[in-house]
């Protein structure tokens, strides 16, 4: 539809997106923040690709606190359907109600398809829920649902509205923001990834990971920081399965200082791994090699 | 790279936001409104460079050449990912199709003449010893099997007349029809999913003579099965799914010819498959796939490595083969340390040196269950026991 943006006046430009992002202890970068912008005054949803724990899901919660919306979360999952993601009847409470209808004399015949017997599932509420708040709908790990809900999700995703036989059809007023993530372990339907915007995430860099952890685990010392952001830069350039991504290393920095740690030595790395690792073979390739991270990433911060 | 109209639409809506002499905010705009992917975003990225140097009056002499080195510049993406776009039909006749075949692949004892027509000679003849023409016959008898790929069970149900578990949610539904009362019992039960095929086939030197007739047999794998994922490794891993799309054979074997770039060089399986896990694992959705690696095991890497790897594999996805073109020979011991290290981690070891063995290999796909590993060990005893004998015969 021409002309449509959404409803959200707070936000004009693409450095006010920033500037709002940052004060909400998100760090992002300008082309993040430039597609964000884009999807709120083009209305079209954004697909987020990347590494897992890079920041995808969060974003979608640091937008809803910047747009003071509501965060209607649709977690996907194989074999989600309808059913799971916009409504249900009651079906009990409707044979309840024909039930007490029946036993009481002269009863009228019950509604049996009002607003009392809907279960609404999270794509109807965040269709329903503009008119109090704004929405954001977050659609998470949709690369875990399947086919037939890319193709379901288009359809909605359209024009916003679903139809639900009984009543009709429903359409927003004020569409959401739209928020969809993916860690890429399947191909996305074609139509659906065409309708959206696209951001894609990439490991942070030095400097950004520094800025994050600085935003993020203040408690945390300069030097203890940026030694610790260097060791886990230089991990990520090896050969492991699991990367650690950017909430690895702030629970790190967080153990780390919790252990009244004032700086990187072998003794609390080895014991304090198992925070950025996460299994058996990764642990046991990077033990050997603790004592030359710490020394070259005391080198390289 | 498909841009539809309205993708143009929104970046010429996008732009009105922004200052059109900034040039990376406008090049951002354009990144998020005509990608789709990160394969795209790079292409994307390409294009706007190319077009800003216009735009700013920069002389565009050379033109396509200069186009081409900018995507060398920036594609510092494993060449597999250029496939990605789309791939331009291959023009000039493959390495694969006209080589004659090095002399390595020398004369073994066949199967008696004798008695067995043409056709079934050709069945058992070991795809090292064709002719031209006999390779053409074998060509087209690969591309003839027929290929059934086992179900698994997916979560998603479907309505069933009488199997399965109660629906309960039809079940109220019909109810409220009839004033409440259960009236029939409807059932739903769980769909089947197809299960996935991976294939990694080693083109490395030693594989040189049956190269040829086994990537014919991934390129018709690959017709049937569109969800396949097929590459192939010597010194590195390369995915050539895409490329085996084109429905002629040859010309998708040319393709593949000219993007492989460790072509007949040495092996490195464990740093390949570790490639692999590291960069296609979790996009292809090798979980709970079917593995076949095609190797004849002789590889210049570290078997511990190998090893590991293997191990990796065996984990993800649901069953693990090994196809071997050397096993069809009486004498082969897989004794180098490569095969040796790999070969108890594999579900099944089979040979693949004549189409007798493909066509056996078809009948395997079709018997394997969807049930776990450990329960459809009942259908391979004849397999166990080859395997058996080859490592009573090791351990002698």
């Amino acid at each position: 539809m021409p002309g449509r943006h959404l409803e959200f006046a707070v936000l004009s430009s693409i450095e006010d997106v920033q500037a709002a992002l940052t004060a909400h202890r998100y760090v992002s970068d300008r082309e993040l923040a430039t597609s964000l912008f884009l999807s709120l005054q083009l209305a079209k949803p954004l697909l987020v690709e990347g590494e897992a724990g890079v920041g995808k899901t969060e974003i979608a919660k640091v937008m809803a606190c910047v747009l003071e919306a509501e965060l209607i979360r649709l977690q996907g999952y194989e074999g989600i359907d309808v059913t799971a993601a916009v409504y249900e009847w009651d079906y009990s409470r409707q044979i309840m109600a024909i039930r007490l209808a029946e036993a009481s004399p002269g009863g009228s015949t019950p509604d049996l398809f009002g607003p009392e017997f809907l279960i609404k599932r999270p794509l109807l509420q965040a269709l329903e829920g503009g008119d109090a708040r704004p929405v954001v709908l977050l659609i998470d790990e949709l690369d875990r649902a399947d086919d037939e809900f890319d193709a379901f999700l288009l359809e909605v995703l359209s024009d916003f509205q679903v139809t639900i036989p009984e009543i009709g059809t429903i359409r927003a007023r004020k569409p959401p923001l739209v928020i969809i993530t993916s860690n890429r372990t399947r191909e996305l339907h074609d139509a659906l990834r065409r309708r959206c915007l696209y951001a894609w995430i990439d490991y942070p860099s030095f400097s950004k990971e520094l800025a994050i952890l600085a935003l993020r685990a203040p408690e945390v010392m300069e030097r203890l920081r940026e030694h610790v952001v260097s060791f886990v830069q230089e991990l990520r350039s090896l050969d492991i399965y699991k990367v650690p991504g950017i909430s690895e290393t702030i629970d790190w920095a967080r153990s780390l200082t919790a252990l009244a740690q004032q700086e990187l030595d072998v003794e609390a790395v080895e014991a304090t791994l198992g925070v950025l690792l996460k299994n058996r073979e990764d642990m046991e390739r990077v033990q050997p090699l603790v004592g030359e991270l710490i020394a070259r990433s005391g080198r390289a911060s | 790279m498909p841009v539809s109209t309205s993708r143009l639409q929104d970046f010429s809506r996008g732009l009105r936001f922004v200052d059109l002499r900034d040039r990376e905010t406008v090049r951002f705009v354009a990144r998020s409104t005509l990608a789709s992917s990160r394969g795209e975003r790079t292409m994307v990225d390409i294009a706007f460079d190319a077009l800003w140097l216009t735009l700013e009056g920069a002389p565009t002499a050379g033109g396509s050449a200069a186009w081409e080195e900018k995507s060398e510049q920036h594609l510092d993406l494993p060449e597999s990912m250029k496939s990605e776009g789309g791939s331009r039909p291959p023009e000039s006749a493959s390495r694969v199709g006209l080589d004659p075949g090095p002399e390595r692949c020398d004369e073994s004892a066949g199967r008696p003449v004798g008695l067995y027509s043409a056709e079934e000679r050709l069945r058992y003849r070991d795809f090292s010893q064709l002719s031209e023409r006999e390779l053409e016959d074998a060509k087209r008898f690969v591309a003839s099997i027929r290929w059934y790929l086992p179900e698994r069970r997916s979560r998603r149900r479907r309505r069933a007349k009488r199997t399965g578990e109660i629906d309960m949610r039809r079940l109220l539904r019909h109810s409220l029809r009839h004033g409440g009362e259960i009236v029939d019992l409807p059932h739903r039960r769980r769909r089947s999913k197809r299960r996935r095929l991976v294939l990694m086939c080693d083109i490395s030197g030693s594989m040189d003579c049956y190269t040829r007739v086994l990537l014919h047999f991934l390129h018709s794998v690959e017709a049937r099965f569109s969800a396949a994922e097929v590459f192939v490794f010597g010194t590195r891993l390369t995915r050539i799914t895409p490329l085996l799309r084109w429905r002629d054979a040859d010309a998708a074997l040319a393709a593949v010819s000219e993007e492989v770039q460790d072509w007949a060089g040495g092996t490195r399986i464990g740093d390949s498959i570790g490639a692999f896990h590291r960069l296609w694992a979790r996009r292809s959705g090798a979980n709970g796939a079917i593995i076949v690696i095609i190797s004849d095991g002789w590889d210049r890497g570290d078997p511990e490595r190998l090893k590991h790897e293997m191990q990796r594999l065996r984990r993800t996805g649901h069953r693990l083969l090994w196809l071997n073109p050397l096993l069809g020979s009486r004498d082969y011991r897989p004794l180098t340390r490569g095969m040796a290290a790999a070969l108890p981690l594999v579900d099944d070891f089979l040979p693949v040196n004549n189409i007798n063995s493909l066509q056996e290999l078809a009948g395997l796909f079709g018997a394997l269950s969807a049930r776990s590993r450990s329960a459809s060990s009942s259908v391979e005893p004849r397999r166990l026991h080859r395997r058996d004998r080859v490592t009573a015969t090791m351990r002698r």
